[in-house]
C-alpha cells in the first residue's frame, strides 16, 4: 500500500521536472493559451503528462518571469485569451534541456534495461 | 443569459475575489483574468456555463489561498502577510501538534495535582486542585490559540510555509491517509454535503433534527438563569459577586433566546443560521466588565464553600446553612488576577476570531444557498445518475 503511494509521489516528481521542457517545446511550435496547453499535453501523451490546472498557470507565470516565454492578451474568434509564445532565451534553454534529456534517456536505459531485459526497451 | 449562467458567473467572481486577496497586487489583475477565461472556456467545453460545471473546475483549481501561494513561491516581492486560518497542507500537523501539546500539559498538570495532594496541609486542598485544573485548561487554550496564530502566519507566507511544512514532515512524517482525506478532499466533501442537503430539501423536513438540541439547550439556559436569579441574589454576596451573577443571567438569557431563535429559524428555512453561532460568542462579551473589575478589585472576590463542621453534625434542616461565603484567601489573589486576565484575553481573541470568520463565511454561505436552491434540483438529478 505504502509502495503504491510512494510510486505516485515519484511519478509526480519526475513529471514536474519534465513539464517545463514539454511546455517550452509545445510553445516553440505555435502560440497557445493556458487551457490549450493543458489539453494538448494531456491528449498527445494520453494523459501521462497531465498537469493540474492549479499548477500549470503558476508555472507559466514563473516561465514568464524568467523571460523564457511571453504572454499577450489577444482576441481571436471573438474571445480574449492570454496567448503564450516562446522567447529567444526560452529557445536556448529548450535546446539545452533537449540535449540533456536525450543523454539522460540513453544513460538511464543502459542502466535500467541492461542484459536480458533489453526487449523491454521501447 | 439564463438564471443558471448568471449564478455561475457570480460563483466564479466570488472564487476569484478570494484568490485575489492572497495575490501580490502587481500580478493580481492579469492572473485573475487568465483564470476567469480558463474557467469559462472549460465550462463551455463541459457542456455549458452552469453552477455545477463551474464548481467542478474550481474544485480542481483548489483552495484559493493554496492556488495563490503557487504564484508567489520563489519569486515576486517579499512582503510578510498575516491572515487568520491554516492552510490545508499543514492543517494535519496542526492537529497533531495540538494533540501532543494537550497530552503533555495534561500529564504535567496531573503530576502537579498529585504532588499538591501528597503535600497538602489539609485545608483548602480542593480549592487548590480546582485552581490548578483551571490553570491547566487556560494553558491548553492559550497554547492552542498561540499555535493557531503562529501557523496562520506561516500559512500566509508561502515561502515560510514551505519551510515549515518540510520541517514538520521531517518530524512527523507525511500526514496519514485519513488526515489527507479529511483536509485535502475537504472541497470534495463540501460538494457531497451540498448534494445530500439538496436531496433532504426536496423531502422538505419541517425542522432539521440537528436543531433540536438548540431548543433543549435554550430551555435549560432559561431555567438556569431563573434559578440564579432566585437563589443567587438571596445570598449575601458583595457588589462584585452580584455583578457576576447579573452578567451570568444576561449571558444565559441572551444565549437562550439565540438558541431558541435558531431552532425556529431552522424550522422555517430548513437550514442552520450562521448568525446564531456568531451571536453566541458575542454574548460572552457581557463578562468583560466583570473580568476587568475583578482584575482590579481582586480582594473583593468571594468563594462559596460548604461548612464541613455543620455537615458532620447532620443538621439537614436548611441547606443554606451549610453554605458559607468567604473572601478569597490572600495567597490566591495573584493567581486570581492572572486567571481573570487570561480569561479576558481568551474572550476578546475569541470574539475577534469569530468576527473574522463570520465575514468570510458569508460569501461561502451564499454560494451554498445557491446550490441548495430548488432551481438546481434538475441539474442535481442528472448529475447524481451519471
Amino acid at each position: 500500500m505504502n509502495g503504491i503511494l510512494e510510486i505516485e509521489t515519484w511519478k509526480t516528481e519526475i513529471r514536474r521536472g519534465l513539464i517545463e521542457m514539454c511546455i517550452l517545446s509545445l510553445l516553440s511550435k505555435k502560440e497557445m493559451y493556458g487551457y490549450e496547453i493543458s489539453k494538448t499535453l494531456s491528449s498527445i501523451s494520453n494523459g501521462i503528462l497531465y498537469v493540474e490546472e492549479g499548477t500549470l498557470y503558476p508555472l507559466l507565470r514563473r516561465l514568464e518571469n524568467k523571460r523564457y516565454i511571453r504572454g499577450e492578451w489577444q482576441i481571436r474568434g471573438g474571445k480574449a485569451r492570454k496567448y503564450y509564445k516562446i522567447m529567444p532565451q526560452g529557445l536556448e534553454v529548450l535546446a539545452l534541456m533537449k540535449s540533456f534529456w536525450g543523454d539522460l534517456v540513453n544513460a538511464v536505459n543502459k542502466i535500467v534495461f541492461v542484459g536480458g531485459e533489453e526487449s523491454e526497451l521501447r | 443569459m439564463s438564471y443558471d449562467e448568471r449564478e455561475a458567473l457570480e460563483l466564479i467572481n466570488e472564487y476569484l475575489e478570494e484568490v485575489r486577496q492572497y495575490l501580490p497586487e502587481d500580478i493580481a489583475d492579469d492572473v485573475i483574468e487568465e483564470l476567469r477565461t480558463h474557467i469559462i472556456d472549460k465550462a463551455s467545453e463541459m457542456g455549458g456555463l452552469t453552477v455545477r460545471n463551474v464548481y467542478k473546475i474550481i474544485r480542481e483549481l483548489g483552495e484559493p489561498r493554496q492556488l495563490a501561494s503557487k504564484y508567489v513561491v520563489g519569486g515576486g516581492k517579499k512582503v510578510l502577510r498575516f491572515e487568520l486560518g491554516i492552510s490545508e497542507d499543514i492543517y494535519p500537523y496542526f492537529i497533531q501538534l495540538v494533540f501532543w501539546i494537550t497530552l503533555a500539559l495534561v500529564i504535567g498538570y496531573s503530576i502537579k495535582i498529585l504532588y499538591s495532594i501528597a503535600y497538602s496541609t489539609g485545608s483548602m486542598s480542593i480549592l487548590s486542585i480546582a485552581l490548578i485544573f483551571a490553570e491547566m485548561l487556560l494553558a491548553i487554550i492559550l497554547t492552542i490559540i498561540l499555535l493557531y496564530i503562529v501557523m496562520s502566519f506561516f500559512s500566509s507566507n508561502p515561502d515560510l510555509k514551505e519551510m515549515l511544512r518540510k520541517l514538520l514532515e521531517d518530524v512527523f512524517g507525511k500526514p496519514c491517509k485519513l488526515c489527507k482525506e479529511k483536509t485535502g478532499l475537504r472541497i470534495e466533501k463540501t460538494v457531497r454535503d451540498f448534494e445530500t442537503r439538496r436531496r433532504e430539501m426536496r423531502i422538505q423536513i419541517s425542522t432539521p433534527i440537528s436543531a433540536i438540541p438548540s431548543l433543549l439547550i435554550g430551555i435549560c439556559q432559561i431555567i438556569l438563569a431563573y434559578l440564579i436569579y432566585l437563589y443567587g441574589f438571596a445570598m449575601p454576596f458583595n457588589w462584585l459577586m452580584q455583578l457576576l451573577l447579573f452578567s451570568l443571567i444576561i449571558n444565559l438569557t441572551a444565549c437562550a433566546f439565540i438558541n431558541i431563535g435558531d431552532y425556529f429559524y431552522a424550522g422555517y428555512s430548513g437550514k442552520r443560521s450562521y448568525l446564531a453561532s456568531m451571536l453566541k460568542s458575542l454574548a460572552s462579551f457581557v463578562f468583560v466588565p466583570w473580568l476587568i473589575l475583578s482584575n482590579i478589585f481582586t480582594d473583593d472576590l468571594q468563594l462559596l464553600t460548604i461548612d464541613v463542621e455543620l455537615f458532620r453534625n447532620e443538621d439537614y434542616e436548611n441547606l443554606f446553612n451549610y453554605i458559607r461565603i468567604i473572601p478569597i484567601p490572600p495567597e490566591y489573589i495573584p493567581l486570581a488576577k492572572l486567571i481573570t486576565l487570561l480569561l479576558l484575553i481568551v474572550i476578546i481573541v475569541n470574539i475577534i476570531i469569530t468576527l473574522l470568520r463570520y465575514s468570510r463565511t458569508i460569501p461561502r454561505a451564499r454560494a451554498e444557498e445557491r446550490l441548495l436552491s430548488p432551481q438546481y434540483s434538475d441539474s442535481l438529478h442528472t448529475f447524481s445518475f451519471h
